[in-house]
């Protein structure tokens, strides 16, 4: 966990200009309004890297991250939710790496709407990570599927 | 300088970060092919007429890793640098991006345009000092000594 909030902290002081903060506050809402990218590894441990972005946040870190205006219910969106997601998972992969623990990343998943509701497998472990950035608040969460 | 560049990556978004970011390096006049994914940038690449090509890694289909090796494999190709921009920073991925794909440059997102220059002035130089060797008949005398402070050597400081 400690390397996924590293990295996180890392990615987005470049892409936000300012690094974020963690929010202490962990309390979650079932329905997310905004966008969601998802990546899975597989590799010595399975797991998933979730970025949620609510759409305030959205609209402005695209914005930072493309240099450009994106309407959020442009297939653009997609692909720059998409990238971040996958800039977050790679600096992620990378430190895991150092310690020793590889894996392979899919490409991202990008869901998009109100009321939307992740359905994670039960009884796996899970851990939410709420962060605050100058483009508004958003977070990551990680679910730990299977360890080889 | 004019340059020819095929970038390919699976996002339109990024392709037109990258080119836009390449243009504002100011290191040379940019002329732009586009690809979406390996199969695409390959039906796309000739020696003659692309200079240079930055290729992102995870892609559909085939991805960079395998377009740059198929790049490497073609003899009359082997000149053109081929620049990765990737999200995968880890220092095996990228060592096999050299060892196995034998890519010119690594370059990892999220990537300034100052990032880029730095990465690109050693590369176009190389470019440049090889077109102008090719292009001059062999020596029969040794060289006058030149003035320092040319364009590359400005870059370069700069």
């Amino acid at each position: 966990m400690d390397a996924v909030k590293r990295a996180v902290l890392a990615t987005f002081a470049v892409i936000c200009g300012a690094e974020p903060s963690c929010e202490t506050d962990l309390r979650e809402e079932i329905c997310h309004d905004g966008m969601v990218g998802i990546i899975s590894f597989v590799g010595d441990h399975s797991w998933c890297l979730m970025l949620g972005l609510p759409r305030e946040t959205t609209t402005r870190l695209a914005i930072a991250f493309a240099g450009f205006e994106i309407p959020i219910d442009s297939p653009d969106m997609g692909d720059v939710i998409g990238e971040l997601a996958n800039v977050l998972a790679g600096h992620v992969s990378a430190r895991l790496e150092e310690v020793g623990l590889k894996a392979q990343m899919s490409l991202p998943t990008v869901a998009r709407g109100q009321n939307v509701e992740l359905l994670l497998p039960h009884a796996l472990p899970t851990r939410r990570m709420p962060f605050s950035s100058v483009q508004g608040k958003f977070w990551v969460k990680v679910l730990m599927a299977r360890s080889h | 300088m004019k340059l020819r560049a095929l970038v390919i990556d699976d996002s339109r978004v990024m392709r037109n970060m990258v080119m836009d970011s390449l243009c504002k390096t100011g290191i040379a006049d940019f002329e732009f092919t586009e690809a979406g994914d390996g199969g695409e940038a390959i039906s796309k690449f000739d020696p003659d007429q692309i200079d240079i090509a930055f290729v992102d890694w995870n892609m559909p289909g085939l991805n960079g890793l395998e377009f740059a090796r198929h790049v490497r494999s073609l003899r009359w190709a082997r000149h053109v640098p081929l620049i990765m921009i990737t999200s995968e920073s880890a220092e095996g991925k990228k060592q096999d991006a050299y060892d196995k794909a034998r890519i010119t440059c690594y370059i990892t997102k999220p990537f300034t345009v100052e990032t880029m220059r730095r990465a690109l002035v050693p590369i176009v130089y190389e470019m440049v000092h090889r077109h102008d060797h090719d292009a001059k008949p062999a020596p029969t005398a040794a060289p006058a000594a030149k003035p320092g402070g040319g364009f590359f050597s400005k870059l370069i400081k700069g």
